[in-house]
């Protein structure tokens, strides 16, 4: 499924070739069927190529618009089964067991795999086997076959040992002895083949023995699917591509709702949802929503949908959509719900909408974390999330700002008191005359944490309050000490290895 | 006479004098303030809390500055005061067991820092109970607001915002209305925002009075309180609170405590006193 040189320009009778740069060489990447006819062939060199056709017409090859291309229709690929994955620069692996009776049979399944890429512009080989390594055998070398589980040996025999996904240097080993085709290695003992590749060569034998026993189903080759396996998945073709969201949002809340019958069956709440739109050109778009609390609430999850759809964008139509529940909880049926239940669903409701809203991670509680860097003392939680630690914070500390800057800012000082508070200081370009102070609290470095010499953070701060004239209560911090005490800072003379200046920082503001 | 400021966005109380110079324009502006106070009657959005109650115990007295079910304002001009304007807003809204969504937007969380909980716990607030939601745009604000003030989930409800205009706050104060929400902005702006909310307070921290004459600590958090707008009728004015630690909450101070205690002068003296005694 290389980016397609034959419908380029719409001429598809017209030679033409995409190049690549290797080893500071223009080679052919991909050439239409058209220039295949004239004997040109991937890998020639464009000098060689142009010398066959002196008209040649190319363009550049961009192996990162492929990738993405190729990944795209992997997504896509979704429709048919949950099971995809990528494989090398052009191929693509689906796992169908299962899948074909959605679709009336494995046949129709892969009729409108191959009918839908055809409109989206792609050309296809497809194989179906029973084994990953047979399929890719297939694909490549005898499209269009489509196998049942045991009859891979007979197909895998006239093919090139190519076919069995080797490298370059065990695939020129085999030819040199002889061996060209599949069948021809599959006749061969096992132990005669060992012995041809003694020495160096071992360890092509043991691969090629392994390609062999994954395209025959003897050895086990797991796939990687490209996206963790939904848990549940529901999905809705429409006869027509919809280009209006209307269309979308009659049809959600019968999704939904459906979901939700599985799983009050299976005693199990929803936490993420993943809603999935393909749209006609092979492409898919995906709508993530989270819920605080487990829930089977058909509406309250369309409310959440609702303020995403617009995201969408239907360009040529959507002709299926698909709902996954990707991560759900235990959820009970319960009988009576106290009013304290109902409130704390009301509010994990409007939480969840929230967050739909403005982005997960943007509604939190403020937990306690055990540090005494003041910074470091606080992080953020999903709100209602578990335990906030607040009870474990320590008893006695000082007073803290009920406003944290989330980093210190550095001021000017104007005029400094040594081991005192400042008196005036300017900070964001406002000068401050400082009537009241109070402190120091030295807070001292995290000494475990590690740090290089010369980084400000191993220096200690002391931390004051003070209040400005005109009444507002900062809290400023002085990191470092006067190297020399009772020395006036302006007289100082500091170490400049040792000794760094002492700076003051803005970091938070009292009532 | 004060004119009352209801619906008045102007904060400053103007005198009627019939004797000055232009009578026919006060005149005018007296006709006007009948077609207002009209006009407010007729507004159901303006007709507040029953009037005898009101006139009885000022919201002052009773400690309940914000009533719920209306949008109020804290107006801030000053950055610097902006942590004074957050106590008193944590510190007078009612406490009881829902918790309190304070919406903020990341313009203002860069400039005035991140509410800090182990300060929160210092002023009595639970930071259990406290849900921050950061919003990057005007509207997200807005929404996440009015959606907050609408579910009935949150003992109160705080906007952190820079800029709203008429139309919007409108629509939060029919929502803080129809839900009997508790609802307050605090505005950070220069400019008097122009809103239509119950009652606007402009905030200023200011000096703190120090435990005695030899310490040089910071004394209780103060800060003053103008009243410029008040749609239940109050006159415009100024309060001094100040924080009490033991009750979590700031109390009004009383000029008169600044005043030194003794004897007063003879000049001073009431007239009939000194006539009894002289």
């Amino acid at each position: 499924m290389r980016s397609d040189p034959n419908t380029r320009d719409g001429q598809p009778d017209k030679a033409f070739a995409l190049t690549e740069t290797i080893n500071q060489t223009q080679k052919l990447q991909a050439v239409s069927l058209a220039g295949q006819a004239l004997g040109l062939l991937s890998g020639m060199t464009l000098a060689e190529a142009r010398a066959i056709l002196p008209s040649l017409d190319t363009a550049a090859a961009d192996p990162e618009a492929d990738a993405t291309t190729l990944h795209a229709i992997a997504r896509w690929c979704d429709r048919y089964t949950p099971l995809v994955t990528m494989d090398g620069v052009d191929g693509l692996l689906l796992d169908i067991s299962g899948c074909g009776h959605l679709f009336g049979g494995n046949e129709q399944l892969l009729a409108d795999l191959r009918f839908r890429l055809k409109r989206a512009g792609f050309d296809t080989h497809i194989a179906v086997a029973g084994t990953v390594g047979a399929a890719w055998a297939l694909a490549r070398y005898a499209p269009d076959t489509f196998l049942q589980t045991c009859e891979a040996e007979e197909a895998l025999k006239p093919l090139p040992v190519k076919a069995l996904r080797l490298d370059t240097g065990s695939i020129t080993t085999l030819h040199r002895l002889g061996l060209k085709r599949i069948g021809d290695i599959l006749t061969l003992p096992r132990p005669a083949l060992a012995r041809r590749f003694r020495g160096k060569a071992s360890k092509h034998v043991s691969d090629l023995l392994k390609r062999l026993d994954q395209a025959l189903g003897v050895q086990s080759e797991p796939l990687e699917p490209l996206q963790p396996l939904p848990l549940w998945r529901l999905r809705h073709a429409f006869t027509e591509p919809i280009q209006h969201l209307a269309g979308i949002e009659a049809v959600l809340p019968k999704l939904l709702e459906d979901m939700m019958s599985i799983l009050a069956r299976a005693d199990q709440g929803v936490r993420r949802l993943v809603f999935s739109a393909f749209r006609v050109d092979g492409t898919c778009q995906d709508i993530m929503i989270g819920t605080s609390r487990p829930t089977r609430d058909a509406a309250h999850l369309m409310r959440l949908f609702a303020e995403k759809l617009d995201a969408l964008q239907a360009d040529f139509g959507f002709d299926l959509i698909m709902l996954s529940v990707s991560e759900v909880e235990a959820l009970p049926p319960s009988q009576i719900a106290t009013i304290k239940d109902t409130e704390t669903e009301v509010t994990a409701r409007v939480l969840d909408r929230l967050s739909a809203r403005l982005g997960s991670g943007s509604v939190v509680q403020l937990k306690h974390r055990h540090s005494h860097i003041p910074e470091r003392a606080q992080s953020y939680a999903p709100a209602f999330a578990g335990s906030l630690n607040w009870e474990s914070m320590p008893e006695g500390v000082a007073a803290r700002p009920i406003r944290l800057l989330q980093r210190p800012e550095a001021m000017d000082v104007l005029a400094e008191v040594p081991e005192g508070a400042p008196r005036r200081f300017r900070w964001r370009r406002v000068d401050h005359n400082v009537t009241r102070a109070e402190g120091p609290e030295r807070i001292g470095s995290e000494w475990w944490a590690l740090l290089a010499d010369d980084d400000p953070e191993t220096l200690s701060r002391d931390y004051y309050r003070i209040e400005v004239a005109g009444g507002a209560r900062f809290w400023v911090f002085r990191r470092g000490l006067y190297e020399q005490a009772g020395v006036r800072p302006a007289e100082a003379v500091y170490d400049p290895l040792h000794g760094h200046a002492p700076r003051w920082f803005m970091h938070g503001f009292f009532a | 006479m004060h004119v009352r400021a209801i619906n008045d966005n102007q904060a400053q109380p103007y005198a009627l004098n019939k004797e000055g110079p232009d009578a026919q324009l006060l005149q005018k502006l007296g006709k006007l303030e009948v077609l207002r106070s009209t006009l407010s009657d007729l507004d159901p959005a303006t007709s507040g809390p029953p009037l005898l109650e009101r006139e009885e115990t000022p919201t002052t007295l009773r400690n309940d500055y914000f009533p719920a079910g209306w949008l109020h304002e804290l107006w801030v001009p000053n950055p610097k005061d902006h942590g004074a304007a957050m106590a008193w807003a944590l510190s007078a809204l009612r406490q009881d067991d829902k918790p309190l969504l304070w919406v903020t937007s990341q313009t203002i969380l860069r400039e005035q820092g991140l509410p800090y909980g182990a300060g929160l716990l210092h002023i009595g607030q639970s930071p259990e109970q406290f849900i921050l939601a950061r919003t990057k745009t005007h509207e997200d604000g807005l929404w996440a607001l009015e959606e907050a003030i609408k579910s009935g989930a949150f003992g109160a409800i705080i906007g952190e915002l820079s800029d709203i205009d008429l139309t919007s706050s409108r629509r939060l104060s029919l929502a803080a209305q129809s839900h009997k929400a508790q609802c307050l902005l605090l505005m950070r702006s220069e400019a008097p925002p122009q809103t239509v909310a119950y009652s606007r307070w402009r905030v200023d921290a200011t000096e703190s009075e120090p435990a005695s004459e030899q310490t040089a600590w910071p004394g209780k958090a103060r800060l003053t309180a103008h009243l410029h707008k008040h749609r239940g009728g109050e006159l415009p004015r100024e309060t001094l609170l100040e924080w009490h630690d033991a009750h979590h909450r700031f109390h009004m101070v009383s000029p008169l405590v600044r005043e030194p205690l003794g004897p007063q002068p003879h000049a001073q003296r009431p007239e009939h006193e000194r006539r009894a005694t002289g």
